[in-house]
């Protein structure tokens, strides 16, 4: 008799954790399995050694005062907003940013510009089909760098906040 | 439970003393647990006051108030189980521990169920710890496998699977000490 895929679930059967189908299967392997029947018992003879094995564990001193004095001097992590909300927050700069650089119209030096127009239409290589979108493009590199100048001061400013703590 | 929420929200803006409210609140069961995968008394008071240290630093991630003991559980077990594990000194101490109970027994009935613990503790040192971590948290915490998973953060399916080869592999340790013990006074 392939009894495997039922001493699996003697386990559960003495936890209580099987569902009524399941239950009734192991149930009726067990009538008619002396060896299945002998495992069951054991667990059974085994879960209760275990529930008395670590039941006198003595209550500790009272650790409060320790931990407190751990904790002296220690500050609370600055968590990181949920992922969902620094997505948000990221959109919200990169918006700006763009709405920035619209507001600056296109006076701007041109160095700067070159380089903004650069890795826009790197970027973006779609809008160089487009010749009259080029001003797209800029303001899209612009973009990129402002929003990774902007994490990058971010980033430096948690990394020193970890070191704090 | 009213109360603990209290200290719970005041901990979260900051206030040490509500959190050392909740730290004496929880301490013993989490010793519970850690002792119970690590094996010994000292080592179980490091890692629940490390994990104490570790939640309070990490409380504002804590949105469901309610779930604050499973969150320590599983910040305990986790750094039970990454701990450098001592088996060997897990049967020594209860067998000290032995001398404190069972006074009130007759001494046959007590050495007996003392060999039964000691054979038991040196099988439970030898399974790994994660095994160790389910056993603990069903056999020692009542928990069932529905809020092991929660706490462990694994599929009811794999606790299922967990407990069942930890058990099997504790009684075929159990049983080969029970042997070894039996033949060692010539029976």
């Amino acid at each position: 008799m392939n009894c495997e895929k039922y001493r699996k679930k003697i386990s559960a059967l003495v936890d209580g954790e099987l569902n009524d189908k399941e239950r009734q299967i192991v149930e009726r392997h067990l009538e008619v399995c002396p060896s299945c029947r002998l495992l069951e018992a054991e667990l059974t003879r085994l879960q209760l050694q275990c529930r008395s094995l670590w039941k006198e564990t003595e209550p500790g001193e009272d650790l409060s005062v320790k931990v407190m004095e751990e904790l002296a001097g220690k500050k609370k992590r600055r968590v990181l907003p949920p992922f969902s909300r620094r997505i948000k927050y990221l959109m919200a700069v990169m918006v700006l940013a763009v709405a920035g650089m619209v507001a600056a119209g296109m006076g701007w030096h041109p160095v700067l510009r070159g380089i903004w127009k650069g890795l826009g239409q790197f970027l973006f290589i779609p809008l160089l089909m487009v010749r009259d979108r080029i001003w797209l493009a800029e303001m899209l590199g612009g973009a990129i760098i402002l929003v990774l100048a902007g994490l990058w001061f971010w980033m430096r400013k948690r990394g020193r906040e970890g070191a704090e703590e | 439970m009213e109360e603990q929420m209290v200290w719970l929200r005041a901990a979260q803006k900051g206030d040490k003393a509500s959190f050392g409210h909740l730290v004496t609140a929880h301490q013993d069961r989490l010793l519970r647990v850690a002792w119970g995968i690590l094996g010994n008394r000292h080592d179980a008071e490091d890692v629940v006051q490390e994990t104490f240290v570790k939640a309070y630093l990490a409380l504002d991630q804590l949105k469901e108030l309610k779930a604050f003991g499973g969150w320590l559980l599983r910040i305990v077990v986790n750094q039970s189980i990454s701990r450098k594990k001592k088996p060997e000194r897990l049967w020594l101490e209860l067998d000290k521990a032995e001398g404190r109970h069972h006074d009130m027994e007759g001494p046959g009935r007590r050495l007996e169920e003392a060999e039964e613990k000691k054979q038991l503790a040196v099988a439970m040192s030898q399974l790994s710890p994660s095994h160790r971590a389910v056993l603990i948290l069903r056999e020692q915490e009542l928990l069932s496998y529905e809020e092991i998973s929660d706490v462990l953060g694994l599929p009811v399916g794999t606790v299922r699977s967990r407990l069942s080869y930890g058990r099997q592999k504790l009684r075929e340790i159990f049983l080969a000490l029970e042997t070894q013990g039996l033949e060692g006074k010539g029976i």
